[in-house]
């Protein structure tokens, strides 16, 4: 059934989110601005104004990037990344790609609600016992094609997507990776999730150019960059790969890196 | 403080506390933001504006009157920056983009069709009578109720029911013509 106008535009609505560096570094602003006016308004030796003008110069600086993951088609497949590792690598850490508009009919995962996750996917899945309260579970998916299965959780200005793969289905794609993997230079930390060997990345494709061809196509150029707030950690269990990718949020303050994300790893049951 | 309390109690912790206004900014900062890109159509002055608006909140809270209404109170400071930065300059309509927590989980064909939604939505409300167009953004784009709508608007429920709905036939009219132009 078609969905109604005032439906369309909140589920359009529901789609806009900050940018996740954006709305951290806000928080951060005005976590500074709070305790820089108690220190005005006690001492009298600043003005708010003066604060004001530092915070929008800062502000002015903001770097806004947006990340892709996926950007290929799937051209690689898994029985060389379990010899080579766990992250596909690029041939370069810079590309152009020209794809169709409506090209994600093989990498559509199906929304399936939590409880009825393990009667759809083949395997026996794990679930995490260690979430942190801010984050919310926002949705549960499972990709038919790759057996695969995702957890998604969102906070304000940060994400959490967990995604579980038997070995046997990964020459079908690996986890949720449409091909692109991480660039060719991206540095691979290698961990030890509990007994198990694991392999830890930060960075992700940047958009550089994005443009709509007369033809319909979409043209994109984009960046490897290991400066983006985007940690991807992997491990093999038994007979399943398992991925914890933690997006946005910044040290220091109810950060997700690798430590965390290990703490995630060692409660899932 | 947590992030189950109302507002009006963060609210009044937040005069001292930055916690609870950190609360407040996650609780709230979708709507504002979206609210922003909605009328001003690009994503590098929505975060400018949403900036201003969230830092002239925290100056501003002490003035707050706790009624229950801070999601009003606080859509109507980001609607007073919106009308001065369209006063001191032109209108520019361009979605850069629409970012950014989903498009790291969804396929890129989908993030472009996103774009251009959004684009022909804003494209579609600036061509509808102004107060219809910016009641159908409170409604949808701010998710606020009609009661705080009419808060902001100064007028009455009755009225804002009336903009909206008109507002919203405005839209599919537009919609069927494109429908059939194409």
């Amino acid at each position: 059934m078609t969905n109604t106008l005032p439906e369309q535009l909140t589920q359009l609505q529901e789609t806009i989110q900050a940018d996740a560096q954006f709305a951290d570094q806000l928080e951060e602003q005005l976590r500074m601005h709070h305790a820089n006016r108690q220190e005005v308004n006690n001492s009298e030796m600043v003005t708010i104004d003066a604060q004001f003008n530092r915070i929008a110069s800062m502000v002015a600086t903001l770097v806004i990037m947006i990340l892709v993951l996926a950007m290929l088609p799937p051209v690689q497949t898994l029985a060389m990344n379990i010899l080579n590792g766990l992250f596909n690598r690029a041939d370069t850490n810079e590309m152009t790609v020209t794809r169709p508009q409506t090209d994600s009919a093989s990498r559509e995962s199906e929304d399936i609600p939590i409880e009825q996750l393990a009667s759809v996917a083949n395997f026996d899945l794990q679930f995490p016992n260690a979430i942190p309260s801010i984050y919310t579970l926002r949705d549960s998916g499972y990709f038919e094609d790759r057996n695969t299965v995702t957890l998604s959780y969102d906070a304000p200005g940060r994400g959490l997507i967990i995604t579980q793969q038997p070995l046997a289905s990964v020459d079908y794609g690996l986890l949720t990776d449409g091909g692109s993997g991480i660039g060719v230079d991206a540095p691979i930390t290698p961990v030890m999730v509990g007994d198990f060997a694991g392999e830890y990345v930060i960075g992700a494709w940047i958009v550089e150019d994005q443009q709509i061809n007369e033809d319909g196509t979409v043209t994109t150029q984009v960046i490897w960059n290991e400066t983006v707030s985007m940690r991807t950690l992997r491990w093999i269990e038994g007979d399943v790969i398992f991925e914890i990718r933690a997006m946005g949020g910044s040290e220091g303050h109810r950060y997700i890196g690798l430590e965390e994300m290990i703490e995630i790893a060692l409660s899932m049951e | 403080m947590t992030e189950t309390q109302s507002d009006d109690l963060l609210v009044e912790a937040a005069l001292n506390d930055p916690d609870a206004f950190a609360i407040l900014y996650r609780r709230y900062l979708q709507r504002v933001y979206s609210y922003l890109l909605s009328k001003v159509g690009n994503k590098q002055d929505a975060q400018n504006l949403t900036t201003q608006t969230f830092m002239a909140a925290l100056d501003g809270i002490a003035s707050y009157q706790p009624q229950g209404n801070f999601g009003a109170w606080l859509i109507g400071i980001a609607r007073h920056k919106v009308a001065d930065h369209f006063r001191k300059q032109r209108r520019i309509i361009s979605i850069d983009d629409v970012p950014t927590l989903r498009e790291m989980t969804m396929p890129l064909d989908e993030i472009v069709n996103q774009q251009l939604q959004l684009e022909a939505v804003i494209d579609l409300l600036n061509k509808i009578n102004s107060d219809r167009a910016e009641a159908i953004q409170l409604r949808f784009f701010a998710n606020l109720k009609m009661q705080e709508i009419a808060l902001i608007m100064q007028k009455s429920e009755d009225a804002v029911k009336m903009l909206v709905s008109r507002g919203l036939d405005d839209l599919r009219q537009m919609l069927n013509l494109m429908e059939k132009t194409s």
